[in-house]
């Protein structure tokens, strides 16, 4: 490893932990820090709620963060190789669009056929949303793909996604119509994304589930690699090229679709946590960058879930505000400067 | 012009004019022999002897001429500005009118057709003993009302906005009589009242006080000339929510948490919203009843644990069969206060056959009931043993 890689990765473990801790320490409540140490450590607070509020809302709300974070930037990068495109990423390729298909049919319509009044997406249901999610994200990926046979432009490969994203979308809102209205709103909410939105249970299934999905991108790195050469590079270098597609569009469609069922459709993050990345280790070599991406995803996203929860306040802003507002000014200059320093396509 | 384009252009124009046509028939004020026309119209004569006076409502207003009533809402929908209707008495001319009212909408009343764009609605038109004039309904799945719900298996009542837009072209070839718009506007609503079917607004949602939205049946007394039936039932509720109201200003108000959580964000509504009034009427107190805005704000679940989780009381909407719903919807509801004593209560007991619940429907016309199920859950001192709730039930532990 690059020395400058292995300063940059370093770098970005020690924001993560700094943000973790962050994470912890600030939120729209004031809790002594006293408090939240001895909480952490297993002891009692001076205070019963503060043991609530440290250890059933915040340290969930990090994990989640750390999580979702890590498996967008990856699966952002995934997609960015794999379809040799710069502008890939869960969004706009439709996963998330499909994934919310997925989730819309099991949240606006699952209880109306079934014989319940249900409310909306309830415990048992969590876990259906959840597969739904990645089946719609791996459908959608797929499809993609398949098609792709057929098209060697990356432009027009792109503007198919574009295009069964917005189908699905469509979906989406014809379920909408038909659905019980309280449901619809819970629907937008879930669709703002939040890293508030999960407890314990929740982290039961959505931890280990991306820990399954960031250890099938690790197997993808060296085939990725190879794809970045083209198709035809891969194969002379011994790569089965299907066997490939096939694990990073497993890998991608899981940890955008388990993200995309617990904390809604999050744009941005894996767009251009890759880009950042690849800058900051000055390398596309994914040995270098798939750790890097995992860093900085976490870094972005507790970031942002920082700002999401206003310490002081009583309100939320929704993460997909704050991915936006707060992301795209720094990236922006990120890039900029970058381009112009380095000469870095 | 190709030959094709010829024949389409011919189809549109033919069907315009029949659609005209239709519109023109409707028009005439002088209707065929209905109950409560005019049969031999004399000027002099006030053919409104029964007037609503308004107590609480701010949203409408009703002004009486000899042969006709002026209906005025203020805030048609949200956003929207002032709108009047002349309801004309049957067999009147139609009045020559000038001003702002030159261009108003006319209805010819009592109506015998109506169609309702909101379930709240048709309580207090079934509380005038009206049902019958209900041909109508947005989405008849929604309807918890027994005496609809009879004329919708019945076939009486068709739905004509099923998926929450209005379909024009069902509500045009059926020609009601009028339509009670929910509160909220439409692209179809325009394209309506050209076609000559009178579109009414009822705004009842946007009234700040549950006694102010249930005067919204002083509306549907004027729609269908049952003044003297709604004043009567309108005191009683009036008079009911006061005494019930002054009974528990008399006790130390009860802690309650209100609203739930959905991807981390807690629905809470303020002092000033319906709900706020109504808790607040029931001597309950929750921080946030001191915040102004009609609207529910959406706050984080830290600040709300922090500063209301320890209340003994939960009020929900959500229909939890038992407490660990709650638990497996969320884990972190568990360390609510009033989830560990098992006090949630759940406004989920008069649920109908498609999912309507009564407690939207009828709670708008009836805040008396509504008022007393709070009492009785917040102040049980208060209630009489064997009183039965209405909307209320207590989950499950």
């Amino acid at each position: 490893m690059k020395a400058r890689t292995a300063l940059v990765l370093a770098g970005l473990a020690l924001a993560v932990v700094v943000l973790a801790v962050l994470g912890l320490a600030l939120g729209p409540v004031r809790v002594p820090l006293a408090d939240t140490v001895r909480v952490l450590l297993g002891s009692d607070a001076s205070d019963p709620r503060w043991q609530v509020i440290v250890a059933n809302m915040r340290l969930p709300r990090v994990l989640t963060a750390l999580a979702a974070g890590a498996a967008l930037g990856v699966a952002g990068l995934q997609l960015q190789t794999l379809f040799r495109n710069t502008l890939a990423d869960p969004y706009i390729l439709g996963v998330s669009s499909g994934a919310s298909l997925g989730v819309a049919l099991v949240m606006l319509l699952g209880g109306a056929a079934g014989a319940g009044f249900t409310a909306g997406m309830a415990g048992a249901s969590r876990a259906g949303a959840t597969i739904a999610a990645a089946l719609g994200a791996a459908a959608m990926l797929t499809l993609v793909l398949t098609l792709s046979r057929w098209t060697r432009s990356a432009a027009t490969l792109l503007l198919i996604g574009v295009m069964l994203g917005a189908a699905s979308t469509a979906l989406v809102s014809l379920a909408m119509v038909y659905a019980d209205p309280q449901r619809v709103q819970q629907f937008l909410l879930w669709g703002l994304g939040s890293f508030a939105g999960t407890g314990w249970d929740d982290l039961r299934l959505l931890l280990p589930l991306v820990a399954v999905g960031l250890a099938a991108a690790a197997l993808t790195i060296r085939p990725l690699n190879a794809l970045l050469l083209g198709e035809s590079y891969a194969a002379t270098m011994g790569i089965n090229v299907r066997r490939a597609r096939v694990v990073t569009v497993g890998s991608a469609s899981l940890l955008a679709g388990v993200t995309t069922a617990f904390c809604g459709p999050i744009a941005f993050i894996g767009l251009v946590v890759p880009h950042v990345a690849r800058i900051a280790v000055g390398t596309s070599d994914h040995r270098a960058v798939v750790p890097a991406v995992t860093l900085l995803g976490a870094v972005a996203a507790l970031a942002c879930g920082i700002v999401s929860q206003v310490p002081g306040s009583n309100v939320v802003i929704p993460i997909n505000a704050v991915t936006a507002l707060v992301g795209a000014p720094v990236v922006i200059t990120v890039l900029l400067r970058a381009r112009r320093g380095s000469g870095m396509p | 012009m190709s030959r094709a384009l010829r024949v389409v252009l011919a189809l549109a124009i033919a069907l315009a004019t029949s659609l005209a046509g239709c519109s023109a028939e409707r028009a005439p004020l002088s209707a065929d022999a209905r109950p409560g026309c005019i049969t031999d119209f004399d000027p002099a004569t006030d053919y409104f002897p029964d007037k609503s006076t308004l107590s609480e409502a701010g949203n409408f207003r009703l002004t009486y001429h000899r042969s006709y009533q002026v209906l005025t809402v203020n805030r048609p929908y949200l956003g929207g500005k002032p709108v009047s209707y002349v309801l004309v008495r049957c067999g009147a001319p139609a009045p020559e009118l000038t001003g702002e009212l030159a261009g108003a909408q006319q209805v010819t009343v009592p109506v015998r057709s109506l169609y309702s764009g909101s379930t709240t609605h048709l309580a207090m038109i079934s509380e005038l003993g009206q049902a019958d004039v209900v041909t109508g309904v947005a989405s008849p799945a929604a309807v918890a009302d027994p005496q609809i719900r009879r004329r919708i298996d019945a076939g009486a009542v068709v739905g004509y906005a099923p998926g929450g837009q209005v379909n024009i072209e069902t509500v045009l070839h059926a020609g009601p009589d009028v339509l009670v718009t929910p509160g909220m506007d439409d692209p179809g609503y325009p394209k309506l009242r050209e076609a000559g079917i009178p579109v009414v607004a009822d705004a009842e949602w946007l009234e700040a006080t549950p006694l102010g939205r249930a005067e919204w049946i002083k509306v549907f007394a004027a729609l269908t000339g049952t003044e003297s039936q709604a004043g009567r039932a309108y005191q009683a509720i009036r008079d009911r929510y006061r005494e019930l109201a002054v009974q528990a200003a008399s006790t130390k108000p009860v802690d309650v948490l209100v609203g739930t959580m959905y991807s981390g964000s807690w629905s809470m509504p303020t002092g000033a919203s319906y709900a706020g009034r109504l808790i607040a009427d029931a001597g309950g107190a929750y921080p946030w009843l001191t915040d102004g805005g009609a609207e529910n704000r959406q706050l984080n679940f830290e600040s709300v644990y922090a500063r209301a989780g320890h209340a003994p009381l939960w009020l929900v909407t959500d229909d939890w069969k038992a407490v660990g719903d709650a638990v497996s919807q969320d884990s972190r509801y568990g360390d609510l206060t009033a989830v560990r004593s098992g006090q949630v209560w759940s406004a989920t007991k008069a649920i109908g056959p498609g999912g309507g619940n009564l407690y939207w429907e009828r709670g708008t016309a009836r805040p008396d009931l509504l008022l007393g199920d709070l009492v009785a859950i917040l102040h049980p001192e208060l209630a009489s043993s064997d009183r039965e709730f209405e909307f209320y039930r207590q989950v499950a532990r």
